[in-house]
């Protein structure tokens, strides 16, 4: 069935025709066209983001701002984002890295959305341009409020992690491109031997990637050993609320999760 | 949102430039139709599989610009401009391409449905890494599923391939 592939040369007016048209937004085409093949949505219009000049990374000041449109296979090549290397390793195979964007990944649904779970660990702003103009907006309320029909994410920006801060872990039922049981994000900072600030975000966990605040909890102002990690993953568990889906049960969930949890706070090598 | 085809506004099909496999094509395309449609049924190659259509198999995996990509997942309209090669385009009037040899003589093919995306995908990595390890390829065909060979043959095949394309002579 034809539809009309509409191609903005600028977030703005990706917005007005979106707004016009009723339009769905669409990026790399890697969740969306899918549901076209399938029939399971067959809007008149599309409007791509593809042309709007809304790719490139730019870094300086230890500050990272991603364009929305920027292929998830461009920030393996961006040596200062090395961190988020193993993110994209396991993120579908090559293809879809090529085609699949930044933003759109902020859309994917549980228990995908890998680099979305990255972002909430590194408390990310996303810059928004809708109808009166443009606003930043934490990821965190994205999560929660999601953003107005018509409204378009720009770009992402976030701090660049501590050397030595960062930790992820995606535990999968097969080696690569796999979606996750479970996958756990964390951005420390540590001083005098304890760590001074935490965010650990966990997916396979609600409808969104989520924050354990209380695995946080745990973990600040603790030295970082093992019997804290292994707290730090019981206090996950106690407050998750683990979902089932065709990748795993919720029961399966909650007992693998501290083990993870456990695991990606001490750098523990393997899935 | 659905709408019924009456609801529809009348939209004009759109002519594509493409250069596929080295020749220059200019197409009427219908609005959102993908590139693997228009790569099979307007030019009749057929080399490229339709699997799954989600982007899960990576049967209609071609390169665009000298990439990998999902051709059920790429509108033809957003590849406007675009070098587009698919399997057919491998094959030289002197025979097989290396990396098709070495998928027969090691047996890399059974039903043969997923051999042409290996294959285009195979190339992805050996253009940009000739001589790749073991996991290097195994992570190429990451996206590629087959569901005859248990894969041991295909990275066995695209080894080979790498060896054979670096004992050519470079042109």
């Amino acid at each position: 069935m034809a539809i009309a592939l509409r191609q903005p040369e600028s977030a703005g007016a990706a917005c007005a025709v979106a707004r016009e048209e009723a339009a769905p937004l669409v990026g790399g085409g890697t969740i969306l066209y899918r549901l076209v093949n399938e029939g399971r949505l067959l809007p008149r219009s599309l409007v791509s983001l593809h042309r709007a000049g809304l790719g490139g990374i730019e870094i300086s000041g230890g500050r990272a701002r991603i364009g929305a449109t920027t292929r998830i296979a461009e920030l393996a090549a961006e040596p200062e984002l090395g961190f988020l290397a193993p993110v994209v390793r396991l993120f579908g195979g090559p293809a879809l890295r090529n085609m699949a964007t930044v933003g759109g990944n902020l859309f994917a649904r549980q228990p995908y959305g890998d680099l979305g779970l990255c972002f909430l660990a590194l408390d990310a702003r996303l810059h928004i341009v809708g109808e009166p103009g443009e606003r930043e907006l934490a990821i965190e309320s994205f999560y929660a409020d999601g953003i107005a029909s018509g409204e378009v994410v720009a770009a992402v920006e976030f701090l660049l992690p501590d050397p030595g801060g960062w930790r992820f872990r995606k535990a999968t039922r097969r080696t690569l491109n796999a979606a996750a049981v479970i996958g756990v994000a964390a951005s420390l900072t540590q001083g005098g031997g304890r760590v001074s600030g935490a965010r650990i975000a966990l997916s396979g966990c609600g409808r969104t990637p989520v924050r354990s605040k209380a695995a946080e909890d745990v973990v600040r102002g603790s030295v970082l050993d093992e019997t804290t990690a292994r707290r730090a993953g019981e206090a996950a568990a106690g407050e998750a609320i683990c979902f089932t889906d065709a990748i795993a049960s919720a029961w399966y969930r909650r007992r693998v999760l501290p083990v993870h949890v456990r695991r990606a706070l001490l750098g523990e090598d393997g899935r | 949102m659905t709408t019924s085809p009456a609801d529809r506004p009348r939209m004009r099909s759109s002519f594509v430039s493409l250069e596929v496999n080295g020749r220059s094509r200019e197409l009427l395309v219908e609005p959102g139709t993908m590139l693997v449609d228009v790569v099979r049924d307007a030019l009749g190659l057929t080399g490229t599989k339709y699997g799954c259509g989600q982007g899960g198999c990576g049967a209609c995996t071609v390169l665009v610009d000298g990439r990998a990509m999902l051709s059920c997942l790429l509108p033809a309209e957003l590849a406007d401009g675009a070098s587009v090669v698919t399997i057919e385009g491998l094959e030289t009037p002197e025979g097989l391409h290396p990396i098709q040899e070495s998928f027969v003589d090691k047996l890399a093919a059974q039903c043969g449905f997923c051999t042409p995306g290996m294959i285009i995908a195979a190339k992805a990595l050996l253009d940009r890494v000739p001589d790749p390890t073991r996991e290097q390829v195994v992570e190429a065909i990451a996206g590629n599923v087959c569901r005859c060979t248990g894969y041991e043959p295909i990275v066995e095949a695209i080894l080979d391939a790498a060896a054979r394309l670096r004992a050519q002579p470079s042109s």
